[in-house]
């Protein structure tokens, strides 16, 4: 009787330990998932920038006619970055290319910004309905660049701190959740993005 | 402010307040299962219980001694059985009322879906804004929603997961708030879908539910007993009347106590929650002066996050800011007091809210969606005279485009200093007794004396700043700029309101004669205000035009002596009107002008104000026509018209558009 007591009182601990190791599995997981896909969505934002910049160049340049090596500034950084960002997606292992893509991001911002100051002595160019819609969408994916790092970064320190506390710390090391890194910004330009306002 | 800090502070809060509801749900089980034992104690003593507690299968606990157990497991377990299943089958329909998803709430309240493709710049703004916010927030972006009809700030999220959640702003958020402020208030709805506040809100909300479901059982037993077997059941002796008498009003007791405490602890909760989230709208951003801008603009504009729709109510729990304003101390208010929760992001704040812009920008205002048109010379021609008085009743009550494209030529005449001062709460009040200043000098000084002594001196101040514009001010646009103040009065602290109304009375005295104009302000703020000199009307209402013959000639013989000097040309025109009342028309008589003065109109207006819908309607009409009789709208026509209108509470759109004079 005693015996049947003391089996069923183990199957019961044995069955709440693994309840809740599953849920630190799937809450680890989760986490983990948050990173990768905030990661996933600063690319996707880096490319819609590429996408942008002809469209803004090709109506700024009806009224920029005194401005054109400005113009042609900011197509020739963009077409580095371009190339930069598809060396950089082919080797991802390749820090010297994901370096080269981070300069020539630097580079294409500043780029931008001397463009940005030029039209600002345009009072017709920002008054254009396209321009307007165009800075607003270029602003917005700058904001979504920033916002994916910041994110990524968030979602790092959520998901490290979580598989360095306690319970957790002895399942992450089993199931192999390793550490993960923060994102840093390495040029000092980078992390001034252009200020893209009309007001 | 350390935001992570923050966040964790308001989520500890967030579980001690969860395990005091457990408690509170818990102690209605305990109170139900301690009164049901002592019913049926009581049911023994009075010797008819037996067999009450025969049916709950247990031994006679209830020895000859007369002592008896208050451990009754089978009581318990079929009272808190019982509890339980009531608690879970009035949560289950309160779900039900959720299961359509975010875009059912936010259709319920009137919301319109943002096209993903709109090319409109604020709502592609709007659009953007919201994606950024999915991504910093790492949710996917919920569908957009837009309440058009609403001028105030205030938003929303909705879903009971982040999937099928929806994000809602008002057009005033849309309009009134910078691209940053968005983002600030956007990132707060984001915090609420990601911490699931919505799904949290929706359990509290149905167990509360549950829980009053329990009393109004007990009330409807209550009830039952006191219409149904009473009789019957007193000739066999009152024992199992009494039994059930007994649990019913315990039912309804702790049904009721629970309910009370229950709805307490889920405002707090719901506090603590908006803390939070505002917390999260700064990790988000990253940026503090969004959304404590955003809270600043709440609390500088007059109309601040108050909505219209009436469904709002049930899910105001959900907006960015109270949607309605709260009694006893803020203890039901579903969010924490504006200056808290800006000094909670920002310790620095000075309390001085962000007033709305100088200049008002006519284009922005609520009717921008009708196309601008040039004010129009206005001189209605004689023929037009018959059309007009039938266009004005029509016009009660709705507004159109064309008496908003009027409306807004009017607003663009009236001087911007007035304009501003017309939608502060603070200066409003100063305004509307500039309005009845006096322009001769004798009664004008004890005039300013008067708001002096009781608005004090700062008043006189605010009313030298605006004395140019307001004697540059047409005699008929006073009555629109009334009806621009309006709105702030109403915002008026209670306390505020008897000094203003004696103000008011004070001015009126000092001018020596009741103009019609003044006569229509009074009439108007009472209305609006609610400040009944004398409660003296009758709160029964009139069904038949023959109790208030009497008081329809007095209104109509008011109005035609205003549109003509001429006593024969007044007569026809009350001819016109009361041709409009078929049913009354031989009873009906034209009275001199001294019996149909403002004393005799103040006392008339107050018993037709309890008159039926049809009556006040036909008298609306009857009105309209004696006005519109020789074709020309005078100002005090427009003036006495209005406050007939008012009285009656059916509103009219500003009719100075129309006004000849």
């Amino acid at each position: 009787m005693i015996a049947i007591i003391i089996l069923v009182g183990l199957l019961a601990v044995i069955l709440v330990l693994a309840l809740s190791a599953a849920g630190i599995y799937n809450s680890l997981v989760s986490l983990r998932n948050r990173f990768k896909n905030a990661y996933a969505q600063i690319d996707v934002q880096l490319k819609r920038r590429y996408d942008l910049i002809p469209n803004l160049v090709e109506t700024a340049k009806g009224y920029l006619k005194h401005e054109h090596s400005t113009l042609e500034d900011v197509i020739k950084a963009r077409n580095i970055a371009y190339a930069a960002s598809q060396t950089a997606a082919a080797n991802p292992a390749d820090s010297s290319a994901v370096k080269g893509l981070v300069s020539a991001e630097s580079g294409l911002t500043g780029a931008l910004s001397r463009l940005m100051v030029v039209s600002e002595q345009y009072p017709d160019l920002k008054a254009n309905q396209n321009m307007m819609q165009l800075t607003e969408e270029l602003t917005s994916t700058e904001n979504k660049i920033a916002f994916a790092r910041q994110a990524y970064n968030d979602s790092v320190m959520q998901y490290n701190t979580s598989r360095e506390t306690f319970p957790n710390v002895v399942l992450a090391g089993m199931f192999g959740f390793l550490p993960a890194e923060l994102f840093h910004v390495e040029d000092a330009a980078e992390k001034n993005a252009p200020k893209v306002s009309f007001s | 402010m350390d935001f992570f800090a923050a966040e964790g502070r308001a989520k500890k809060r967030t579980t001690r307040l969860l395990v005091l509801f457990g408690f509170a749900v818990a102690g209605t089980v305990v109170a139900g299962y301690l009164a049901t034992v002592f019913a049926l104690q009581f049911a023994h003593v009075s010797g008819h219980g037996r067999a009450y507690y025969g049916q709950f299968g247990g031994s006679d606990r209830y020895g000859e001694s007369g002592s008896f157990d208050l451990w009754q497991p089978q009581v318990f377990a079929v009272v808190s059985v019982a509890t339980v299943a009531v608690i879970g089958l009035a949560s289950l329909y309160k779900w039900t009322e959720f299961r359509g998803g975010g875009s059912s709430v936010a259709e319920s309240v009137g919301g319109r879906r943002v096209d993903p493709h709109t090319t409109d710049p604020r709502e592609r703004q709007l659009l953007n804004v919201v994606e950024e916010m999915a991504i910093a927030s790492g949710l996917p972006v919920p569908t957009v929603y837009v309440l058009d009809a609403e001028p105030a700030i205030n938003s929303f999220a909705a879903g009971l997961t982040s999937s099928d959640a929806v994000v809602t702003v008002t057009r005033g958020a849309l309009q009134k708030l910078s691209r940053d402020e968005l983002q600030g208030v956007i990132a707060h709805e984001f915090s609420h879908i990601l911490n699931g506040d919505m799904r949290m809100n929706l359990r509290v909300t149905a167990i509360i539910f549950g829980i009053l479901v329990i009393g109004l059982a007990g009330r409807a037993t209550l009830w039952g007993m006191r219409y149904g077997r009473f009789g019957s059941s007193r000739g066999k002796g009152g024992g199992g009347v009494l039994v059930v008498l007994a649990i019913g009003l315990a039912l309804m007791v702790v049904g009721y106590i629970g309910y009370f405490f229950g709805k307490l602890i889920q405002a707090s909760l719901s506090r603590q929650r908006e803390f939070l989230a505002d917390a999260s709208s700064v990790q988000f951003t990253r940026n503090p002066a969004g959304i404590t801008g955003a809270l600043k603009k709440i609390g500088g504009y007059a109309i601040g996050s108050s909505l219209d729709t009436h469904r709002a109510s049930e899910i105001s729990h959900f907006f960015f800011a109270q949607t309605f304003a709260s009694n006893f101390g803020g203890l039901w208010a579903t969010h924490p007091p504006l200056d808290m929760r800006i000094r909670a992001i920002d310790p620095g704040f000075d309390g001085k809210f962000i007033e709305p812009p100088e200049v008002v920008d006519v284009a922005r205002e609520p009717w921008s969606k009708v196309p601008h048109m040039p004010p129009q010379a206005p001189s209605p021609s004689p023929q037009a005279a018959v059309a007009l008085g039938a266009a004005i009743a029509a016009a009660a009550g709705t507004l159109t485009p064309e008496g908003a494209a009027g409306a807004q030529a009017l607003l663009a005449e009236i001087p911007a200093a007035i304009r501003t001062a017309a939608r502060s709460p603070h200066d409003a009040p100063i305004l509307v007794c500039g309005l009845l200043l006096d322009d001769a000098e004798e009664p004008r000084g004890k005039q300013l004396a008067a708001i002096a002594s009781d608005l004090g001196g700062d008043a006189l101040h605010t009313l030298q700043q605006l004395e140019p514009a307001l004697r540059q001010l047409k005699p008929a646009h006073k009555l629109p700029v009334l009806q621009l103040a309006l709105p702030s009065l109403k915002a008026l602290e209670p306390t505020a309101l008897g000094p203003f109304a004696g103000a008011l009375d004070d001015l009126v005295q000092a001018e020596g004669k009741v103009t019609t104009f003044a006569f229509a302000l009074q009439r108007l703020v009472l209305r609006t205000l609610s400040i009944h000199r004398a409660p003296s009307v009758s709160i029964t209402q009139i069904y038949s035009f023959q109790a208030v013959t009497g008081e329809i000639s007095v209104v109509l013989s008011a109005l035609a002596h205003a549109s003509s000097e001429d006593a024969s040309e007044a007569a026809r025109a009350f001819a016109q009107g009361a041709a409009q009342l078929k049913l009354v028309e031989g009873k009906i008589s034209f009275l001199s002008e001294t019996d149909s003065g403002l004393v005799q109109l103040d006392a008339a207006l107050d018993k037709l104000a309890g008159a039926s819908g049809p009556i006040k309607q036909r008298l609306l009409m009857a009105s309209a026509h004696v006005v519109s009789a020789d074709g020309v709208l005078l100002t005090q026509e427009a003036e006495l018209l209005r406050a007939v209108a008012a009285s009656l509470d059916v509103p009219v759109p500003p009719l100075a558009s129309l006004s000849g004079t």
